[in-house]
């Protein structure tokens, strides 16, 4: 079953006199569960997708289906609930509250929605992501890898129907890289979760199910799993 | 739709963002502190001026009344008054006679009085401490007070008891046995018998009569506008002889006082708003980032206002409640210091700590808090999460740029001023600010200065020195000394630290009946002040003009210009100094000046009948100055020269004089001495410049004082305003000036740039300040100016206030810019951005 597909997808700016097509036509689709890598140049369009699947950015034409829900008819309102339902994101500078704890970052968006907190799953994934001994810290005392796996916990703790990851190694060394990776990949596989990510990095591309290619704003391979 | 129990996670993202913006919420809680004190000061202030003054009017009156009426009334007038939709009611009194002696005491200057029941009962109470037994309703009953038995020289009598006492009313003498039925203490003339109506009734008098019958008015309404009383004035029908007195608390002056709070209320309020929208304009543009990663990970635009609104409701609860305790706490000793100053003399000041105070400048506070703050909320609540997540404040460079010549004029000027009008709405809010509080200064300050003891003395007194000769008071001239002679005024002539002098010559005349122009004159001098009709001495008068004697009053050239400048009609100074012409002494009879113009009047020197002289009037004064003297045919003010010419000794009334320096004590202290040593020294008086701006200095107390409090708090809110702005625009701008530094501009050139945004800045808020500000002083100045004093705006206090402004524009941002330096290195600086 599909959890995300694009039709005809297009998002066009206006600069001066002319137009840019970020994305022109993309046809794209995945399957539930599937760990998806878009990769592409810097400008070629990835980042666009990735915002008209989470609901950050909205099409000039075309449709996205996230869940079986269209995001075209849902207002801001709407758009802020779905993300923090259905989507989880991750960012490259792991965009992490500031001011506020690990752990408390991590119940955020479950705590926005006014739900009941699974305090077992978050203690589940503080233990997956090794954040048990920094989950009292703010963001500004840990390094690069352990905000970002900070990041990760608080993109599943809402337990979404998909992880969008936007070069989410992009700020961290090598080494640093693959542990996040290794861990986003062992967490999205224990929890059945469905990953779409971005890099310009085809090293990292490899550990995905499937990787798309994206050019010009259009997908020159892998748009879909069916192809 | 989706309702959410979320509201304890906004709370706590609330909290946490406010602990993580120390400074700015420092500001903004200072900000709304300083707001509510003000306004509650304000408030508490004006009503406590305003029960005080009435309680101090009500002590000095002996009664709670509005309005006076003066002079004697007919039934017809105190129906009206009854009936009169803007009276309440309407308390009547009845001089009923006076007291000539008792056995123990034969000065006695206590009076009788009748009060009807709304007099006694609703009009006095509120003056009275204490009252017991009953009002008198027998002819010889009496109510009391310990000082009218005092003067009677009865003072340990009590109620119950009897005196006999002597007194007096229009149907001649009477000694009569009293019986004390009641007693009273409280505020007024304690020096009364309140007596029935059956003993006013057998008094002779009537409540017509003049100076026997009065009535004291409650209005409806707290004020009476001067229209309003006018209409009453006109709808009473008020006689030339009676007088319709308004108290001040009841005046339109409580409406301009009541605007003049109105208006410090709105000027804070808009200080503060001002300054709360800066901030948080500046706060939500800087944290546009964040508001937008919250939204990404689910936060609704609803949550992001919520959570900001709370961060206000905290910050406002905190300010208001620190703003009101301070207010309370200063007030037990701010408030009486203030209301004193205001003019209220009683000894103990009740503070009016009304809720309804607390809970105007709790609201009003918050109000400009919610305003304030409005706008930014929203913006947060708008920031989208794609801008947010690529953010940088950057200039919007959407709209058509002019092609500017790169090599017409400074590039340091030029990148000043763009920097400027980047962002236009942030500059126009700093400058608005700044040039609220310069306006506001450069208007309390002309104020306060034009209220000054120095202006009001120099003002209303021209002459440094007027010293005048007494014994010319005394209705005989037999009594008269020439005490200011020749040799006197010789003595000051050669005191090198007087410019000049001049003295005003008197000599009594006698002016015949005649007519036109002198029965006119009688009849309104009648008609005004006297008891008696004209009617009946005319024929008196007629025959005995002598008994009806006036004064010619000579004055030199100078005093002559200085009193023509004054007067409507000028007269030409040759025909005055050649005695062709006179200026008449109006006497405030109201007099038609048509109907007096080019009237030739006749008089003669009451002790040399046969020098017979007459002149036509061409002037009316109404200047008190020039006739201290009065008599009952007109009073004639004419040349020294001509007065000479008629009189071989005149006397001198009195004496201006004019000192080389203005306020020289020394001058004045050998002056003081000439009068010490003179033989008749107690037969001197004299009013003093330097004195009476002592007296004023004095009465006024401290207001220069608190008018320059209210200007530094609104000042401070200001300076703040400025200060947080700046230090913001270069948090913001840092990028910019870090790679303006990395491409070659020298630190004495980012200087430079910073010290003329500063400029600008200073130069923008004085022009504001010198446009609307000083257009409202104008017009403050003008509605407040009774004493006529020319506008003039004091220029030290305003230029110090300029070059503070200019001062504190130009360092504030070169301090801010120095500390970022000092912080990081200029690569640090230009990586973090980077990142």
């Amino acid at each position: 079953m599909d959890i995300v597909e694009t039709k005809n997808l297009k998002k066009y700016y206006r600069a001066g006199e002319g137009i840019v097509k970020a994305l022109d036509g993309v046809d794209f689709s995945v399957r539930e569960g599937e760990f998806v890598a878009i990769i592409g140049k810097s400008g070629s369009g990835k980042s666009t997708l990735l915002h008209m699947i989470g609901g950050l950015d909205t099409p000039t034409d075309g449709e996205v289906l996230v869940d079986g829900k269209r995001l075209a008819g849902m207002d801001r309102e709407q758009l802020a609930i779905f993300r923090r339902r259905k989507v989880g994101f991750i960012f490259q500078n792991y965009n992490l509250v500031q001011n506020l704890s690990v752990y408390e970052n991590i119940v955020l968006p479950i705590e926005l929605d006014g739900v009941h907190i699974d305090f077992g799953f978050v203690e589940e994934l503080l233990e997956l992501l090794k954040l048990q001994e920094k989950k009292e810290l703010f963001p500004g005392m840990l390094s690069g890898g352990q905000q970002q796996r900070a990041a990760i916990a608080r993109a599943l703790a809402s337990k979404p129907a998909i992880i969008l990851a936007d070069e989410p190694t992009g700020n961290l060394d090598t080494e640093s890289s693959h542990s996040v990776l290794g861990l986003l990949k062992m967490a999205a596989k224990r929890y059945q979760q469905t990953i779409v990510l971005i890099t310009h990095d085809y090293d990292i591309a490899q550990l995905a199910d499937r990787i798309v290619r994206i050019e010009d704003g259009r997908i020159v391979k892998g748009g879909s799993v069916y192809a | 739709m989706l309702r959410n129990n979320n509201s304890a996670v906004v709370a706590k993202m609330a909290v946490r963002s406010l602990s993580g913006n120390k400074r700015k919420n420092i500001v903004l809680i200072l900000a709304v502190m300083l707001a509510a004190f003000m306004l509650f000061t304000i408030l508490t202030v004006g009503g406590t001026w305003l029960h005080m003054q009435k309680v101090q009017e009500i002590h000095l009156q002996g009664g709670k009344y509005d309005v006076f009426f003066y002079g004697g009334f007919t039934k017809e007038q105190a129906e009206i008054c009854k009936n009169h939709p803007e009276i309440r009611a309407v308390g009547i009194k009845g001089m009923a006679g006076w007291g000539i002696k008792t056995e123990q005491d034969s000065t006695l200057h206590s009076t009788f009085v009748w009060a009807d029941k709304t007099q006694w009962e609703k009009i006095m109470r509120p003056a009275r401490e204490w009252v017991r037994g009953d009002y008198p309703q027998n002819s010889n009953e009496v109510m009391a007070t310990k000082a009218a038995l005092e003067d009677c020289g009865l003072g340990n009598l009590s109620i119950g008891d009897s005196f006999t006492i002597t007194y007096g009313d229009a149907l001649g003498e009477h000694t009569k046995k009293f019986r004390i039925c009641g007693m009273w203490e409280g505020y007024g003339d304690k020096k009364v018998f309140y007596v029935s109506k059956t003993f006013f009734d057998q008094s002779g008098f009537t409540l017509e009569d003049y100076g026997r019958g009065f009535m004291h008015l409650q209005i409806k309404n707290a004020f009476l506008t001067d229209k309003k009383f006018k209409d009453l004035e006109r709808d009473l029908k008020v006689g030339k002889k009676q007088r319709l007195m308004l108290t001040s608390t009841a005046s339109d002056d409580m409406l301009y006082l009541l605007l003049g709070l109105s208006g410090l209320m709105a000027v804070t309020c808009l200080s503060a708003y001002l300054l709360i929208y800066n901030i948080m304009y500046l706060s939500v543009s800087g944290n546009i980032r964040y508001y937008g990663l919250l939204q990404t990970i689910g936060m609704t635009p609803g949550q992001v206002r919520q959570m900001v609104k709370k961060e206000m409701q905290i910050v406002g609860g905190i300010g208001i409640g620190a703003g009101l305790l301070l207010g309370i706490f200063t007030s037990f000793g701010l408030i009486p210091a203030i209301v004193k100053v205001l003019g209220v003399r009683e000894k103990d000041i009740e503070i009016a700590f009304r809720p309804l105070f607390i809970c105007l400048s709790a609201l009003f506070a918050a109000a400009t808090v919610k305003i304030g703050s409005s706008k930014p909320v929203k913006m947060a609540a708008m920031s989208s999460p794609i801008e947010a997540l690529g953010y940088q404040a950057a200039v919007l460079c959407n709209r058509k740029r002019k092609v500017r010549n790169s090599l017409r004029g400074s590039l340091i000027w030029r990148m000043a001023l763009e920097r400027l009008f980047r962002d236009k709405k942030k500059t126009a809010m700093v400058v608005c600010s700044l040039g609220i509080s310069l306006s506001v200064f450069l208007c309390m300050v002309t104020l306060i200065e034009s209220q000054g003891a120095r202006t009001i003395v120099s003002n209303y007194m021209e002459a440094d020195m007027a010293i005048q000769n007494d014994t010319m008071q005394m209705k005989e001239k037999s009594g008269w000394k020439p005490l200011i002679d020749h040799s006197f005024l010789k003595k000051i002539e050669e005191d090198g630290a007087v410019k000049e002098m001049h003295p005003i010559l008197n000599e009594e005349i006698i002016i015949p009946w005649e007519e036109d122009f002198v029965e006119y004159w009688m009849t309104n001098f009648y008609d005004m002040w006297m008891e008696e009709s004209y009617e009946d001495v005319k024929e008196d008068y007629q025959k005995h003009p002598e008994k009806y004697y006036s004064f010619l009053v000579g004055i030199d050239r100078e005093e002559f210009r200085y009193l023509n400048s004054a007067i409507g009609n000028k007269v030409k100074e040759a025909d005055f100094l050649e005695g062709n012409v006179c200026i008449l002494y109006e006497n405030t009879l109201g007099l038609d000046f048509e109907k007096v113009k080019g009237k030739r009047v006749s008089f003669y020197l009451s002790d040399n009948p046969e020098r017979n002289c007459q002149m036509a009037i061409e002037g009316m004064s109404n200047d008190s100055y020039y006739a201290n003297l009065l008599g009952t045919t007109p009073t004639l003010i004419v040349s020294d020269k001509f007065l000479k010419g008629i009189s071989d000794n005149p006397y001198v009334s009195k004496v201006s004089i004019r000192y080389r320096r203005e306020y020289d004590t020394e001058a004045e202290d050998r002056i003081k001495g000439l009068i010490e040593a003179s033989k008749e020294k107690k037969d001197f008086s004299y009013n003093s410049k330097i004195e009476e701006l002592q007296m004023v200095k004095k009465a006024q107390g401290n207001m220069m004082g608190i008018g320059m409090g209210i200007v530094l708090l609104l000042a401070f809110i200001g300076i703040m305003n400025y200060v947080n702005t700046s230090v913001s625009n270069l948090q913001s701008s840092q990028m910019e000036l870090s790679v303006m530094e990395s491409i070659g501009m020298s630190q004495a050139q980012l200087r430079k740039l910073l010290i003329r945004e500063g400029l600008l800045y200073a130069l923008m808020a004085l022009i504001f300040a010198m446009t609307a500000g000083l257009s409202v002083t104008y017009y403050l100045y003008q509605s407040m100016n009774y004493r006529g004093i020319p506008f003039w705006m004091p220029v030290i206090p305003v230029m110090a206030a300029v070059f503070v402004v200019m001062l504190l524009c130009i360092l504030v941002p070169l301090i801010a810019y120095r500390q970022i330096e000092q912080k990081e290195s200029l690569v640090e600086r230009i990586r973090r951005f980077e990142c």
